[in-house]
């Protein structure tokens, strides 16, 4: 009696989490191959511009899926959030938002990267030095300028009231013309950006060294382009060949090693 | 599709260790009905987890996970040495090992 009791509360408390569920236990397929595979995945965070060999990419719903989201034309700008490799293939994560919203996956050669500051970083970081000068300028400066990088000509404003005061620079560069820029890793909502700290609220600086137009291949004429010819077979005849011999042997033993029982 | 080997694989995999250890828990000893629950699952578990994999339509869910207790439930009452309740056994078994696993997969 006890021991039923014990088996009947077993039941019931494991059945609490599997509302409205009812039997077996059958590991759910998740549309997102994110959420399946996030340990995977390595965080990105740059944006790139579609640069598919067709002139346009075909976002996929996952890495190597026939399923496709939609089709964006080259040059459009996409911001990617993580990288994922199987089989030597890199494929990348992107989410849009607003009007255009729409996640998924893909190919990293059909990207082209969008010039930003890690970029800079990477042909100009042999000149990058320590900071150890004033930030007077700064604080006494009525507006700030971050600008995306030196001589980029993008850039932002910011409230000198909740930055002055506590700034400091991971790094510092000094251009061609002897102006000093110092980057701000993170600070009070600003995040990756360059600031002249001799010249903090300047935005007429000249850009002198503008993003790179990357080489893209020309869209289509027509839009949207017909859909690939002749997709592979989508069902997974290995794996429905398998469930099936599976099937078949499990019956075969069933029937040979075990007798029914008589009816009384 | 290498999701769906794993899935089908792992699946297996807990639903066969959940439901013996359902199994042994009710107090169940007999061998031979051991091995038969287990390859009552082996027969119903790839067939549930490979059409919903397909398919993808939950309403389906509830429908396919009925079938397999009845299938098991079946096998059980006419093959089965010591089950004396057959189908409430293989619903009681199937719930356990759902409700494991679902917590299972919550924990990792």
């Amino acid at each position: 009696m006890t021991k039923r009791i014990f088996i009947l509360l077993a039941v019931c408390f494991l059945l609490l989490p599997a509302l409205p569920a009812l039997a077996d236990l059958l590991f759910e397929p998740d549309n997102s191959f994110f959420a399946r595979n996030q340990q995977d995945c390595i965080p990105l965070n740059r944006s790139f511009y579609a640069n598919g060999s067709n002139g346009y990419v075909s976002v996929k719903t996952e890495p190597d899926s026939k399923a496709e989201v939609t089709k964006l034309k080259n040059g459009s700008l996409l911001r990617a959030y993580y990288t994922y490799t199987q089989n030597r293939d890199t494929w990348v994560y992107l989410e849009n938002y607003g009007d255009d919203r729409m996640s998924g996956w893909v190919p990293m050669d059909q990207l082209a990267l969008k010039y930003d500051y890690i970029s800079f970083e990477e042909e100009h970081g042999g000149d990058f030095y320590q900071y150890m000068d004033s930030y007077r300028a700064v604080r006494r400066a009525e507006t700030l300028v971050f600008w995306t990088w030196p001589g980029s000509g993008e850039f932002t404003y910011g409230d000198p009231a909740t930055l002055s005061m506590w700034l400091t620079v991971d790094k510092a560069y000094r251009d061609t013309d002897g102006r000093v820029w110092g980057f701000i890793r993170h600070s009070y909502g600003v995040r990756n950006v360059w600031l002249c700290l001799f010249d903090p609220s300047n935005d007429s600086i000249p850009a002198f060294n503008p993003e790179p137009v990357p080489e893209l291949v020309p869209p289509p004429e027509i839009w949207p382009p017909a859909d690939d010819p002749d997709p592979e077979p989508s069902l997974p005849w290995l794996a429905i060949g398998l469930v099936a011999g599976a099937v078949v042997c499990t019956v075969v033993l069933i029937r040979v090693f075990w007798k029914p029982k008589r009816s009384a | 599709m290498d999701g769906l080997y794993f899935a089908l694989a792992v699946s297996l995999a807990l639903t066969l260790l959940l439901e013996a250890g359902f199994f042994f828990l009710t107090g169940k000893r007999d061998r031979k009905d051991l091995l038969l629950l287990l390859l009552a699952n082996v027969l119903t578990n790839p067939v549930v987890v490979l059409v919903f994999w397909l398919t993808l339509w939950q309403p389906g869910k509830i429908p396919l996970e009925l079938s397999a207790v009845l299938a098991e439930g079946f096998l059980y009452q006419k093959y089965g040495r010591a089950f004396k309740r057959p189908y409430l056994f293989s619903l009681a078994a199937n719930a356990f090992s759902y409700g494991a696993g679902v917590l299972i997969q919550r924990l990792i």
